[in-house]
């Protein structure tokens, strides 16, 4: 396993994009958060997309991702395709209007010779609220000690996605002193 | 006292140890974290491996999956 992987990794998602399969789409959780501050293990990378094509049927909603994996010859498990050796989860993003939003305000990064958009550390931060789960807040606690999150912009984005009250209720588990 | 004053300076030189990591770890380019994360899962499915190879807990059902993904070739289901 080498860099190079990744890089073909990163070819084949803008393939998807090219061939109509997803339309935009961002790097988010852990992978993220690596990019954002420091090396953390993690599975897969995940990638929020938005479907070319609009569905109301989430589980069908992912037939042109498996499509595409199938005529590619990429072996997939429900969620995960293996893309070069890289278990991807594609993570269908167009029900919930904060993943919208991350995506749309992601950040092009260059890792070797490809650009990848990277959700910013702020909506990471909003979206692992959301999600609530354990490993969610101890990423929240990274960012906070790294000292790394625009508060503004944050308090911003959980205000306007009515995630500030879970985040004053949440916040003594990854603020010191709270 | 002098026990206490040891402890002291044994968690200051550490914390400064850990910090100087940390800087380091998020200075590095993206292609140099990505290379870093590949090595934290190779070195956390070790530990797992060796843990189930003594009598401890399985390997987790998504790191088998990883594993099979990284070293087994892609083929269509």
């Amino acid at each position: 396993m080498n860099l190079a992987n990744i890089e073909d990794v990163i070819a084949v998602l803008d393939d998807m994009r090219s061939e109509n399969i997803i339309q935009k789409f961002a790097i988010g959780g852990a992978f993220a958060a690596t990019l954002h501050n420091e090396p953390i293990s993690t599975i897969d990378p995940d990638i929020f997309f938005l479907l070319a094509e609009k569905s109301d049927n989430l589980i069908l909603s992912l037939d042109a991702v498996y499509e595409y994996a199938g005529k590619h010859n990429f072996s997939f498990d429900h969620e995960f395709i293996n893309i070069h050796g890289w278990l991807v989860q594609f993570v269908e993003a167009s029900h919930n209007p904060l993943w919208i939003e991350a995506i749309e305000e992601a950040q092009s990064v260059m890792v070797g010779e490809k650009k990848i958009f990277v959700i910013d550390k702020e909506h990471l931060a909003a979206m692992w609220i959301f999600a609530g789960r354990a490993k969610d807040y101890q990423k929240i606690a990274m960012f906070w000690e790294a000292g790394i999150l625009d508060q503004e912009k944050l308090f911003d984005i959980l205000e306007r996605h009515n995630l500030l009250s879970k985040w004053n209720q949440q916040k003594w588990r990854f603020i010191d002193g709270e | 006292m002098e026990n206490e004053d040891l402890q002291t300076a044994a968690v200051a030189d550490l914390t400064e140890r850990k910090k100087v990591s940390r800087q380091y770890l998020r200075a590095l380019s993206p292609a140099e974290k990505i290379a870093k994360l590949i090595q934290l899962q190779e070195q956390y499915y070790q530990m797992l491996k060796i843990r189930e190879e003594n009598g401890g807990r399985p390997i987790p059902e998504k790191w088998r999956k990883w594993h099979r993904a990284r070293y087994e070739n892609s083929t269509n289901k």
